[in-house]
């Protein structure tokens, strides 16, 4: 058939059910919308560090990066520019920071640099002359942080670095025009000399970024490894993308996870809309058939239409998806933005784009495939035959269904116990056993209700149950929505509960050991990991008379190989030095007189695992002063993916070779509270404005905030499920009932009044949306039990695994509640069509 | 039973004259009575049907059913009038798939306040004397055209309604069914002593009919106006 002839009938097609088409076309719109947000989310990410790196550091390949956040001597600089091979090479200083500005403060990278950087063609400090920038004693501000922060140019900003608080004055502010992605990222730019100036780290950087020679990659490697003499890393420029991919690897798998579920929940939304409208289909197909038309034709036409709608309604979903991304979904960096500096820019490629496209499309084709069959094995008469089934092919067995769901259960279990990691192939065969399990579930409680309906005098339930009992495809596709809705939501937010349950003792422990903390401030400081000199603030401790004793505290991330380990310092005398309830192997009594003894360390699972470490074994730390130690247990990553490592403060000041403190841990005389505490030390360090001083709960909470902003996708995913399946859900029920205007004038005209045919609508929706929240709110919560040990061997978090029924509650509660909301409206209306429709042909 | 007294219906179009669909039609309809309404398509047929089913009021004229007019009737008390005072067999059956003959025939009677048992109770009767009792449990896809019919006529009587409008009832069905249920439809009418409005085009329908108005362009045919009609016996001639 010629595509001129397709068209055609296609418009004739569409014309006389263009309010059905539109609702397919919303259901599969809304599928495709949840696939692409969460796509754009889930990428973003990881591309903007990757575009990071190249605008910071240009055509530069090697860099040599200090161990600890003291950096090294930047006369290192002239070393390396002397080694042979050596085209280029330049200085930067990185010092997380705080900036505090008139709308409020944010955390923030400081990034240093001198005209040498410009050289090796990063977007950093492009379009600044050499010399301007070398003669700036001034900032340079990213337009979003400038707005966030309510600094203009020429105005001032309050620096709050190390311990200390600076003004620092505006000299410009740059968007995405000026320094490309670079604009996104949470930074403040200034030349090196003033940079180390205000940071009170003179003479020190950060790295040093080094453009080869074409060829000399290697022989310039060798030569800088000399000169770092095992004190500094000598690293691939794209190391920092890597770290950053290690460290977000765990977040971005179990974000893939979800994403997976989201990506087949919206492929079901899309296949199921295009089942509501199986009947029309099966007319169709079976009128051609009547008109003499062969198989060839007929799939021709059923498949144009299936790829229009599929086509058009995956660009609207496209459009939604990246509205959705914009509003709802925003990549947020979460706790990695502590040791990296990302940036939050959108980034949508093209295989994003592609993937949305082909699943919408795709399941607007599968779907058609469905009455195709139906009307090729059925009487063509039939599908013109009011009084027929919709779908009266034999259906399958209910004891088939069940053995064939119990199977698919058998497999997510096996999953679930030897290979959480395979999760996704866990949930696929779960869904698989809900949808299996489904038509047998709805089936028994028709049955049931149609039992019961002849004891009640209401023609309500009879005209319900008729309708359902008579379009099982179109009955088993909306449960089906409903309870993938349930199921996915359920299972998505129940696990990211349970993983922040589990996290949440972990900051109650970390930070418990002290009544009050003294750290640097700032939110990129929460894990205090920035060191500032305490013996100003130590001395005017020692001056308040509530203080019972101060300790120092250290702390900072050290790169092992390709994680960004976070260090847990603890004084020797500290009430505990590692979290009890995070302990993994070795004796905790042991394992905490060895630290406090030194010369001992413990790590989290991943880091010993991927070095091979056994307790009691020795090990070599690479810290800025390499140290031998021995490992005295090992925990879990206390919430940080890429691992943790404790050792004393003592063996960490000679390790990092410095006196430096990351924090004071304070502890209050008797019968001094924490607030009081709190009030008297603030008031004793009121001269040191770069300090903040927090309760052990105030602490606690921001570590809780912190652990809750970077799982916040997990938070959105579910939710934008949630809405996906109501959007779903209103185009389904809005699709089913209008289809049925004709046959309700009918019954209207039998003298059944208006009311009672909304009331059977709504009965209708009930019962289908209760079966299917119901049976996706079990296996939503078997979900969650599969999700949380995927979650457990992909982050190393402590994961909390009680089941969660307040969430699969709440969610069956929102779905059926927005669903009958939804389907009231349309029922409304269509229960008030004319009596004088029912004769019309 | 049924009166129609001046009935005049237009249609408006838009940017033109208002059609007019029934003009002036005048007649009456006994209970026990088998009247033919005959015409071809586009000759007020439906439009007569609806106004008696109180689906649209008359632009002038009355529409009296067992001694009451029903033109101005509110939504509500036109629902309740078509659920207890007439019964309509249509040429699509206006049942519903999922539910066997015997809930679709005692749709009527659930909608009046009757539980399912009761309402069962009370068509059992009546669909033996269909010859439908061996089916009654079955489900509609699982019967003939002819029986779907019958269930569709069980349903319009389940509520002892004084009027049964009739539309092309035998539209869908071959020849032995149409005269099946014609001949079902006399019957009833006599023993249930029910008025019967038949609308048209089949020619059997005359044979049975006691009498057979034709309609065309909206007004009953000379001679066939009034109460009195042709005869079967004169239509046929015709």
């Amino acid at each position: 058939m010629s595509v001129r002839n397709l068209l055609w009938f296609y418009r004739r097609r569409v014309r006389a059910r263009a309010v059905q088409e539109l609702l397919a076309l919303v259901g599969i719109a809304v599928g495709v919308a949840l696939l692409f947000a969460v796509q754009i989310s889930n990428r973003s990410l990881s591309a903007s560090v990757a575009q990071l790196t190249q605008g910071l550091v240009g055509r530069a390949q090697l860099q040599l990066v200090a161990r600890g956040p003291q950096g090294f001597d930047e006369r290192l600089v002239n070393t390396v520019q002397r080694v042979p091979g050596v085209q280029a090479a330049a200085p930067l200083l990185q010092v997380p920071v705080n900036l505090v500005g008139p709308r409020g403060s944010r955390a923030a990278t400081l990034l240093a640099a001198d005209p040498r950087l410009a050289r090796l063609g990063g977007e950093l400090l492009h379009g600044y002359a050499a010399g301007r920038l070398a003669r700036m004693r001034a900032a340079v501000l990213p337009n979003p942080v400038s707005d966030g922060i309510g600094v203009q140019f020429g105005e001032s900003l309050n620096l709050q670095v190390r311990g200390t608080a600076v003004k620092v004055p505006v000299g410009a502010i740059v968007g995405r025009g000026d320094v490309g992605v670079l604009a996104d990222v949470p930074a403040i730019v200034m030349p090196l000399a003033y940079g180390q100036q205000v940071s009170g780290m003179r003479r020190r950087v950060s790295r040093i970024v080094v453009r080869t020679a074409p060829g000399r990659e290697r022989a310039v490697a060798a030569a800088l490894r000399r000169i770092a003499a095992g004190r500094i890393d000598v690293l691939p420029t794209s190391s920092d993308a890597r770290l950053f991919a290690r460290a977000a690897m765990p977040n971005d798998q179990s974000t893939a996870l979800f994403a997976a579920i989201s990506a087949m929940v919206g492929f079901l939304f899309a296949f199921n809309a295009m089942l509501l409208m199986a009947r029309e289909r099966r007319r169709l197909i079976s009128e051609l058939r009547m008109s003499g038309y062969g198989i060839a034709p007929v799939l021709e036409v059923v498949l144009f239409d299936a790829l229009v709608l599929g086509i058009v309604a995956s660009i609207v979903g496209l459009g939604l998806g990246d509205l959705l991304s914009r509003s709802v979904f925003h990549p947020s960096p979460g706790y990695l933005g502590i040791a990296f500096p990302v940036g939050t820019a959108r980034v949508v490629d093209w295989q994003t784009v592609a993937l949305s496209l082909v699943a919408g499309t795709s399941a607007a084709a599968l779907a058609s495939f469905a009455p195709l069959i139906a009307a090729f094995r059925a009487h063509a008469i039939d599908a013109v035959d009011d009084e027929v089934d919709e779908d009266d092919a034999r259906p399958l067995r209910p004891g088939v269904l069940v053995a064939a769901s119990g199977a698919c259960v058998a497999v997510t279990t096996a999953i679930a116990l030897a290979a959480p990691s395979a999760a996704t192939l866990g949930i696929v065969a779960l869904v698989a056993s809900m949808l299996l399990v489904l038509p047998v579930a709805l089936a028994s409680v028709i049955a049931f209700a149609d039992r019961q309906r002849r004891r009640v005098a209401s023609v309500v339930p009879a005209i319900a149950l008729g309708e359902l009992m008579s379009a099982r495809t179109r009955s088993v596709a909306i449960a089906a929505i409903a309870a993938i809705a349930v199921f996915g939501s359920t299972a998505v937010e129940g696990a990211h509960h349970d993983l922040q349950r589990g996290l949440d003792p972990n900051a109650r422990d970390l930070n418990d050991v002290a009544d009050l903390w003294i750290s640097p401030a700032g939110a990129s400081n929460t894990l205090a990991t920035a060191p500032f000199a305490a013996g100003d603030a130590l001395a005017r401790l020692a001056l308040v008379p509530q203080v019972r004793s101060v300790r120092v505290y250290r702390g900072s991330f050290l790169d092992m190989g390709d994680r960004r380990v976070w260090v847990i310092a603890p004084p020797r005398a500290s009430r505990q030095p590692f979290p009890p309830s995070q302990l993994v192997d070795g004796d905790l009594h042991t394992a905490d007189a060895r630290l406090r003894g030194g010369g001992w360390a413990v790590v989290s699972q991943a880091v010993a695992q991927q070095r091979g470490l056994r307790v009691g074994r020795p090990f070599t730390l690479a810290a800025p002063v390499p140290i031998h130690l021995r490992l005295a247990a090992i925990t879990t990553n206390f919430g940080w993916s890429p691992g943790t490592l404790v050792i004393n403060a003592d063996d960490y000041r000679s390790a990092w070779g410095s006196d430096d403190a990351s924090a004071v841990q304070v502890d209050l005389a008797a019968g001094v509270t924490a607030t009081q505490g709190r009030r008297l030390v603030r008031a004793a360090l009121a001269p040191l404005p770069g300090l903040t001083v927090q309760t052990a709960d105030a602490r606690e909470r921001s570590d809780r905030e912190t652990t809750r902003a970077g799982l916040s996708r997990l938070t959105q995913i579910a939710t934008l499920m949630l809405i996906a399946a109501a959007l779903a859900m209103a185009a389904a029920m809005g699709g089913m009932v209008w289809q049925r205007r004709r046959r309700l004038a009918d019954l209207k005209l039998a003298g059944i009044d208006h009311r009672q045919l909304w009331r059977a609508l709504l009965f209708e929706s009930v019962l289908l949306l209760g079966v299917g929240c119901v049976v996706g709110s079990l296996y939503g919560i078997y979900g969650e039990q599969l999700l949380d040990r995927a979650l457990n061997a992909a982050t190393g978090f402590p994961v909390d695994g009680s089941i969660g029924v307040a969430v699969a509650l709440l969610s069956l509660v929102v779905v059926v509640t927005v669903a009958c909301a939804v389907a009231m409206v349309p029922g409304y209306f269509a229960a008030r069509i004319p009596v004088d429709a029912a004769f019309r042909d | 039973m049924l009166e129609l007294r001046g009935l005049v219906k237009h249609y408006p179009v838009a940017g033109s004259e208002p059609v007019l669909a029934v003009d002036d039609v005048t007649l009456t309809v006994a209970r026990g009575e088998l009247v033919a309404l005959y015409g071809p398509s586009g000759s007020g047929k439906t439009t007569l049907l609806k106004l008696i089913a109180a689906v649209m009021s008359p632009d002038r004229g009355a529409v009296v059913v067992g001694g009451r007019d029903v033109t101005r009737l509110s939504a509500r008390a036109a629902s309740r009038y078509r659920l207890r005072d007439v019964g309509f067999v249509l040429q699509t059956f206006h049942l519903i798939a999922g539910l066997s003959a015997i809930d679709n025939a005692s749709l009527k009677l659930v909608a009046t306040g009757l539980s399912v048992r009761e309402s069962h109770q009370r068509m059992t009767p009546l669909l033996e004397r269909l010859g439908l009792d061996e089916r009654a449990e079955r489900r509609m896809s699982t019967l003939s055209m002819g029986e779907r019919q019958r269930v569709a006529i069980a349903k319009a009587l389940s509520t002892d309604p004084g009027l049964l409008l009739a539309d092309e009832p035998t539209g869908n069905l071959d020849t032995r069914r149409s005269a099946e249920v014609l001949a079902l439809l006399r019957e009833l009418c006599i023993e249930r002593r029910t008025a019967v409005l038949l609308v048209t085009h089949d020619p059997q329908a005359v044979a049975v009919a006691d009498r057979v108005l034709v309609l065309r362009d909206g007004r009953l045919a000379e001679g066939a106006s009034d109460t009195q009609g042709d005869t079967p016996a004169t239509l046929q001639r015709q």
